[in-house]
């Protein structure tokens, strides 16, 4: 049997190609290994401390029947699913999953399209356009709390501008029936900035040949913003939607100072419940299986986003 | 160079968690360990943000601080239960700790607060039934800071213009309210939060029905229930009350758009400085008489930690609640000082807090009957006032719904 050594082709490294390891090659390798691993250290440290642990914690709170008595003795008894068994089972279980999908799709679906449809309009140059952009990221500028109590005068059943400017006497905030829309609006209002900045930023990377060649094609502009930013503009498409999609699944301040998921919980969603239970009700694990179900859908559209833009990449 | 700079990294990213992790095993205990008899220094939690060392709670400490010998080192936190907990998983909690009153058994029963016959507080001149929200299990947990309630605000112009007298039945209270809605203005105001709030707002209702917060299913219960959704449907209060917290209710008493509101000593300041004519009465039981109103305001507490600590946050805290001390800060807040004779001569030198001081004499500790299963049973009932005022349920079977949740 006849063997040749053959260094691989491309490897130029003399530590790692030299099969006839000498000592000083032994040293150097280890030596960057060593220092690979300390570029490494400062990120995995970072992400130990402040995701996995976090994560691991509240996985394990979720297991647990913590309770305000648990802070003092640090014991808890471990109760296995049984937080997950009683979330599930709880009556109100169903309607806050259908409340937080109303929320979270109307939410997006609308803020999308008029922040869509802003950035467009903005692509065009006209006095004081800019002033005018500048002035719809208002809403983003301000503290969220401050937005939302705002937002909750507005819709004062009695007093508020809302009624006042339609002549009703609806019951936004106190109204089971209307919470949900009352806050589903605010948070469409809030949102619009986000997606327009995101979209504009996009329709300003596509470069104006491609429009002029389609007028001089004689494509209006229906059959330009159809052929040439649609597509052109998909992966910030995707980004802005599933960016959304997570900011709005986590929605709390605006829900919770507008009506307190109420009334007769009519306004909670996964987000807001899971603190109720948490630190109002002080049931720790309970509140813990509830986040926990909301993370694991975020994971789930995270995945599908990775594996959607793999995709892409790929073709 | 770029090892030194990774390495840089990873010194600036490990140094401050080394240093969160000596500071945490630094600062375990309100001083653990120092076990000499002479402790000159205390650390006290509240949850008073808005009062700084020139208010009457900063001139009280001031004032203890002279009496005994002991500085105190406050601190002020509106989270004051959530951070004492936290504190108590770290071992870093405070030697003395301010809390509000429905929340005291529920900190006993973590055994995290030292009892009276422990810590040697003496309360044995404490009127019972303000006494009575600091007990559980036999075992009586610090002191009153004084007392408030709630009591029925009138709009004494609105009812001269409708030739009205104040109600002292609850037919009474539905046809002044009756008669004062008109156009924007509602008979009556009150805050149904789908919090701790509304719950506390419905109590004087529920017990002078005669209700008992053992059983919420119980005739009674539903009796009140549906008077509190009749005044709605009918018109005489309104729905906006579901999303409405007592400073609303308030606010909008100032602004004239209620006749008749149910609110608490704490808003009298307020009222005083905008000048709505107000008088107030107790709030009536069905059939006449003072209802029980829940009892308000916070609890002085001794934190465990070692012997010499507890016997000193115990000499403090029987200085804050000596009547001489205590008058400032309760006339500050308008409440009504938890001694019965202090009580009697807070009344005579401000006849305005007459109803008050009867209000607090025949008031109820909302744990008293209960202890540390209250939050789970305010929490059903508030459920269920929301439900049936918003018309999702009737009071009957919004009630059960509401007993069989807790069962």
């Amino acid at each position: 049997m006849n063997v040749t050594y053959r260094r691989p082709r491309g490897l130029t490294t003399p530590g790692v190609g030299a099969k006839q390891a000498h000592t000083p090659g032994r040293v150097l390798a280890r030596r960057r290994r060593i220092a690979g691993a300390a570029f490494v250290l400062p990120v995995a440290v970072f992400l130990a401390a402040f995701f996995v642990y976090p994560i691991v914690r509240a996985t394990v709170l979720s297991t647990q029947d913590w309770t305000a008595k648990s802070f003092v003795t640090g014991q808890a008894d471990f109760v296995g699913l049984g937080n997950y068994t009683k979330v599930l089972s709880n009556s109100l279980f169903g309607s806050i999953v259908w409340q937080t999908v109303q929320f979270v799709l109307l939410s997006l679906v609308a803020q999308f399209t008029i922040g869509l449809a802003l950035a467009v309009f903005f692509t065009r140059r006209f006095p004081l356009s800019s002033t005018f952009r500048s002035l719809i990221l208002l809403p983003w500028l301000l503290p969220l709390v401050v937005s939302a109590t705002t937002w909750r005068w507005m819709f004062d059943q009695r007093f508020g501008i809302v009624n006042a400017a339609l002549g009703s006497q609806i019951g936004w905030l106190s109204d089971p029936k209307h919470a949900l829309s009352a806050v589903i609006i605010t948070n469409i209002w809030l949102g619009i900035p986000f997606n327009m900045v995101l979209l504009h930023g996009g329709l300003q990377a596509i470069p104006d040949t491609l429009y002029e060649a389609a007028a001089l094609d004689g494509a209006g502009p229906w059959r330009a913003f159809r052929s040439i930013s649609w597509p052109l503009l998909r992966p910030v498409t995707s980004v802005t939607l599933l960016l959304g999609l997570i900011y709005t699944i986590k929605v709390f301040d605006v829900i919770w100072v507008m009506t307190k998921g109420g009334p007769a919980n009519s306004s909670h969603t996964l987000a807001t419940w899971s603190y109720q239970l948490s630190f109002v009700d002080l049931k720790f694990g309970l509140g813990a299986a509830v986040s926990q179900v909301t993370v694991l859908i975020a994971l789930v559209f995270g995945l599908v986003y990775i594996r959607a833009q793999r995709k892409e990449t790929l073709s | 160079m770029k090892l030194q700079r990774a390495a840089v990294i990873t010194l600036a990213v490990a140094l401050p968690l080394a240093g969160g992790l000596t500071a945490c095993s630094n600062s375990s205990g309100g001083g653990s360990g120092n076990a000499s008899s002479s402790v000159s220094s205390l650390t006290l939690w509240d949850g008073w943000t808005q009062y700084d060392a020139t208010s009457p709670w900063g001139t009280l400490i001031a004032a203890c601080e002279k009496q005994t010998g002991i500085t105190i080192q406050r601190t002020s936190d509106a989270e004051i239960a959530t951070k004492l907990l936290q504190a108590a998983s770290s071992h870093s909690t405070p030697d003395l700790a301010i809390l509000d009153n429905p929340s005291v058994a529920q900190f006993a029963e973590t055994g995290l607060l030292v009892d009276n016959s422990v810590s040697g507080l003496d309360t044995s001149t404490v009127m019972p039934n303000v006494l009575a929200a600091g007990e559980v299990g036999g075992k009586t947990y610090g002191s009153s800071m004084g007392a408030n309630t709630l009591a029925l605000f009138y709009n004494t112009d609105m009812f001269t213009a409708a030739g009205l007298t104040p109600p002292t039945t609850w037919a009474e209270l539905e046809s002044d309210a009756a008669a004062l809605s008109k156009g924007d203005v509602k008979g009556i105001g009150f805050s149904a939060l789908g919090t701790e709030e509304g719950t506390f707002q419905f109590l004087p209702f529920f017990w002078g029905a005669g209700a008992k917060l053992k059983d919420i299913a119980s005739p009674e219960a539903v009796k009140a229930l549906q008077f509190w959704t009749d005044l709605v449907s009918k018109g005489y209060a309104s729905q906006s009350n579901l999303n409405a917290n007592q400073q609303d209710i308030r606010d909008q008493f100032m602004a004239g758009k209620l006749g008749m509101m149910v609110n608490g000593t704490w808003q009298l300041t307020t009222l005083d400085g905008a000048g709505t004519p107000y008088a107030v009465v107790p709030i009536p039981g069905v059939d006449g008489g003072t209802a029980p109103s829940p009892l308000g305001g916070e609890f002085i507490q001794v934190v465990t930690s070692d012997a010499a600590h507890q016997a000193a946050a115990a000499t403090f805290a029987q200085c804050v609640i000596k009547p001489e001390n205590l008058k400032g800060w309760t006339d500050g807040q308008s409440y009504i000082m938890p001694y019965a004779s202090a009580a009697a001569d807070q009344a005579t030198a401000k006849p305005a807090l007459k109803p008050w001081v009867t209000a607090v004499s025949s008031a109820q500790g909302r744990t008293a009957d209960l202890g540390s299963a209250y939050p789970n049973t305010s929490k059903a009932l508030w459920t269920a006032i929301q439900e049936s005022l918003s018309g999702v349920k009737q009071p009957k079977p919004a009630l059960d719904a509401a007993a069989a949740s807790l069962s």
